[in-house]
């Protein structure tokens, strides 16, 4: 299961996708990793992960 | 079925390949573990950031 910080993180991030009319196209929890991994963007081009202290990192790709 | 070999795709055909089987860990994982960016920009916890802080951040990424 995810922890606290994590789940909190996750809809932080979720939340703000959101406002910014970003569709989300995949949410995922990685049991073997603890990852929660997010792809998003209108070009899929916004790629989340979200660690298990609850901090993030944002991965924008060019090629999309 | 054989599954492709994720190592040999694009980022481009990873995403198509992750949206149509959302639940395959295996490219997930070749997409956001072994193809993690060093650059990728990691952000702290949202619980010590505004708001704004965070809208900031997504409303720059909306915009490509």
């Amino acid at each position: 299961m995810p922890s606290h910080e994590q789940a909190i993180a996750s809809v932080c991030v979720c939340q703000s996708l959101s406002d910014m009319l970003q569709p989300i196209h995949l949410f995922r929890y990685d049991p073997l990793y603890k990852h929660i991994y997010i792809l998003a963007g209108n070009n899929e081009g916004i790629e989340i992960i979200i660690f298990e202290q609850g901090n993030w990192e944002f991965y924008e790709d060019d090629e999309t | 079925m054989t599954k492709p070999n994720f190592t040999q795709m694009t980022r481009k055909e990873l995403k198509t390949y992750i949206r149509q089987n959302p639940t395959d860990d295996e490219a997930i994982r070749e997409l956001f573990v072994n193809r993690r960016s060093p650059n990728a920009k990691k952000y702290p916890y949202p619980h010590s950031m505004s708001k704004e802080e965070l809208d900031n951040i997504f409303r720059s990424k909306s915009q490509n």
